[in-house]
């Protein structure tokens, strides 16, 4: 018997010390005892980033903390952005999300529509240090929910091209012009991909790009398309009207006709971002984050161009902004610190390291982002995509529809259909809509276009998603 | 002597009491709370909403729910057979000696799982890994195989067909347990060695091997995990999602915890249900044996 209770003590004991172990941890600071110094309000901060970003947001951290003793901010760095995106749903779930973190537009929505989010409209409106006026709309516009702005953009950055001035030099190509069209990007490229060993693969290719739904929208608006029907409130895609086909067409055409872009065993074996650095790549689709890593490369001389126009000119946002959660409960220490980092001194400290282009006007118009002595030299070039920035949509299901879209596409994009390619050289603008096609949609979608094969499977595939849609709430 | 079988029983009991109470709050209870969130529409973000049966019904129509299910079902149905052969010819051949062969057989399995993924990626990269250097070094330029959905999948059973650790040293074990007397009867009757595989070897391991082979199939469902994340992100084209990284998908990428705790379920049936049957069809061969 005395064994007996010996035992469901042991057990009692470890079966404590595992809910103990399990218990929450206290986000209140202790109350200070009378005499000793407070202890400072810690504020967690979660964000994604390769190894240089993260290294800014830590020195910007501690311009904050010198500044401001009274608050310790706890930097959660994650690798990856779905990383990033797991874990602050893990943590939203167990009741311990972080103070602040930094997400992405397209994938706030999700967060909004749930009321995890603090809005921060009003804590903006009060502010003396940083006012809406003094920031880009396009950004702030992105992070509007229900009419109530939640986070606070902090970049306003958008896709350009990166090319490589020494290998346009090496090579003889003339660097790209402020207004190029379609076709001089196509032809640059194709200048710029070489096979110098001739063992019959290339050596350098003239142009790459993730492919993506994302990377895809500024030259299906280029070409006066749109990806869906409503950004706003987006019910269904819009890949199968003309001017679509005819951007998705130019494309195809860069990846299986002019062979200018890698191909899959080459991107699967070396990413976009390597291959540039290496000097094996000229052209590099990407918004403004990879700029501190390439800073980093020794040797390597680069610059920024914006992407080619054709019926319009177009680039797609890039943005991220600062949110709080609701549960946090040291929200005032975390404005502060969003006050300081998004205010003229954090903003122009960032904008130094390169990462972003700063949502806070003064500063992206100013010299610590248009610094010449740092590349890209053409730095201005974000500042003047602005004018014909266009977003995706932010509703609670497109980051769904994103992460499954991309997946089509990128087969899309890299799978030669069995017969080979029915693409030409010649056959630049040809289009074939469901209209000029002499026939319905169905009959469309029954040809199995190479080209509109995208619109088809992407429709299929995402439409249910777009369905269970909550509808969205009036402004 | 009942009063010594009771004793030993009690004792048993307070043994295994740790491991009990352990699986029922970290096994029994979650798996109850999510057979709970099953029927529930929950985001991890508001509070759940009963919905019924609802994710049961959505998973009958959900074509990537049985693209998941059936590479889950085809991963298992190549890799078991093939690590259950495969240690079991090695137990056979390095019983008797071969501390270091044993040992790099081993090694594999003491590999952490990112870490042993990783190396993959590597050994697998379609340009510039070892595997495609070695296919080009001998005549075998084109390595895009490899980016195609049967060569992703024969790559990740190869994979897991390497750390069989586990398995080998079980067997191991149970090989040397066998009595050796036996063998010296059958070699003096003159039996060959497949004879003696056949009509010695494995009747005496076939237990062991039943038992490897549940618990294999049961592993083999779960551990696609990590290589299918960090090596194929699922593709191509889905070739590689497996239902443990759809789940994770729904669950922990598109906020659908309810929707992920209805797979989780299905996939907990079905791990079910195939054991039962390599049971059932363990019992049957036994019953056939003893008649």
């Amino acid at each position: 018997m005395a064994r007996t209770l010996r035992w469901a003590a042991a057990l009692a004991l470890a079966g404590a010390a595992l809910l103990g172990g399990c218990k929450r941890e206290e986000m209140t600071p202790e109350p200070a005892r009378t005499g000793t110094p407070a202890a400072p309000i810690e504020v967690t901060l979660q964000l994604f980033g390769d190894p240089a970003e993260v290294g800014g947001y830590r020195q910007l951290i501690a311009a904050f903390e010198a500044k401001n003793p009274d608050v310790k901010v706890r930097l959660v760095p994650i690798g990856k952005q779905k990383d990033h995106m797991a874990k602050l749903t893990t943590a939203f779930s167990g009741g311990t999300p972080p103070d602040l973190f930094l997400l992405n537009y397209r994938r706030f929505g999700q967060f909004a529509a749930k009321g995890v989010l603090e809005p921060l409209g009003p804590r903006l409106e009060k502010s003396t240090i940083l006012k809406e006026r003094d920031l880009y709309p396009q950004a702030v516009e992105a992070f509007r929910h229900g009419g109530a702005l939640q986070c606070i953009p902090q970049n306003v950055s958008s896709l350009v091209v990166y090319w490589n001035r020494g290998l346009f030099q090496r090579l003889g190509v003339p660097p790209p012009r402020p207004d190029w069209t379609w076709d001089d990007f196509r032809k640059t490229a194709q200048a710029l991909t070489r096979d110098e060993d001739g063992d019959g693969r290339m050596d350098i290719h003239g142009l790459a790009f993730e492919p993506t739904l994302s990377r895809l929208a500024p030259f299906i608006w280029q070409a006066g398309g749109e990806v869906v029907d409503d950004v706003k409130d987006p019910h269904h895609l819009e890949l199968l009207n003309t001017p679509s086909l005819e951007a998705l067409r130019f494309v195809l055409r860069l990846q299986r006709v002019f062979k200018v872009t890698p191909t899959l065993e080459e991107a699967k074996s070396e990413n976009h971002e390597a291959r540039f650095a290496a000097g094996r790549l000229g052209m590099l689709l990407n918004s403004r984050r990879l700029v501190p890593t390439l800073r980093d490369v020794p040797g390597l001389d680069w610059d920024v161009a914006p992407l080619p126009r054709h019926h319009k000119t177009a680039t797609v946002l890039h943005s991220d902004a600062y949110c709080m959660s609701r549960a946090s409960r040291a929200k005032d220490a975390a404005f502060r610190f969003v006050e300081f980092a998004l205010g003229p001194v954090g903003a122009e400290l960032v904008a130094r390291g390169g990462r972003t282009v700063p949502s806070l006007r003064s500063v992206a118009e100013g010299p610590a982002f248009l610094d010449s002595n740092q590349r890209p030299a053409s730095a201005r070039v974000f500042l003047d995509s602005l004018l014909s920035i266009r977003r995706l949509p932010n509703v609670a299901v497109w980051n769904e529809v994103e992460t499954r879209a991309d997946v089509i596409v990128e087969e899309w994009f890299y799978t030669v259909p069995p017969h080979g390619t029915r693409l030409t050289e010649a056959d630049s603008t040809e289009v074939k809509s469901g209209q000029e096609a002499g026939g319905s949609m169905r009959r469309l979608l029954r040809q199995g276009d190479e080209v509109n094969a995208l619109g088809q499977e992407l429709t299929e595939a995402v439409q249910g998603i777009l369905d269970s849609a909550p509808k969205r709430e009036a402004p | 002597m009942k009063a010594g079988a009771s004793h030993g029983r009690e004792a048993m009991l307070f043994l295994a009491a740790p491991f009990l109470v352990a699986a029922a709050l970290l096994v029994g209870l979650p798996a109850l709370l999510a057979l709970g969130l099953a029927f529930t529409e929950y985001d991890a973000l508001s509070a759940p909403r009963f919905v019924g049966a609802a994710h049961f019904l959505r998973l009958w129509d959900d074509p990537l729910f049985w693209t998941a299910l059936g590479n889950s079902l085809l991963f298992a149905a190549l890799a078991v057979p093939l690590r259950l052969a495969l240690a079991l010819g090695l137990a056979l051949l390095l019983h008797k000696g071969g501390r270091l062969a044993r040992s790099a057989v081993f090694l594999p399995t003491v590999v952490p799982d990112i870490a042993y993924a990783l190396l993959w990626l590597w050994l697998l990269n379609p340009l510039y890994g070892p595997l495609a250097l070695g296919l080009k070094a001998v005549g075998v330029a084109d390595s895009g195989w490899l980016l195609t959905p049967w060569g992703a999948r024969g790559a990740l059973v190869a994979l897991t067909v390497f750390q069989l650790g586990e398995v080998f040293v079980v067997l191991l074990a149970a090989r040397r347990e066998l009595p050796e007397e036996l063998y010296e009867l059958c070699e003096l009757e003159g039996g060959g060695a497949l004879t003696v595989f056949r009509r010695v070897t494995l009747p005496l391991m076939a237990p062991t091997l039943a038992l490897l082979a549940a618990r294999d199939v049961v592993v083999s469902l779960q551990t696609t995990f990590v290589p299918a994340l960090v090596i194929t992100q699922g593709g191509p084209r889905y070739a590689t999602t497996f239902l443990p990284l759809y789940i994770y998908q729904n669950g922990f990428e598109y906020l659908r915890l309810g929707y992920a705790s209805a797979m989780t379920w299905v996939m907990f049936l079905v791990t079910a249900a195939m054991v039962a049957a390599q049971l059932w069809v363990l019992r049957g061969w036994r019953a056939s044996r003893e008649a």
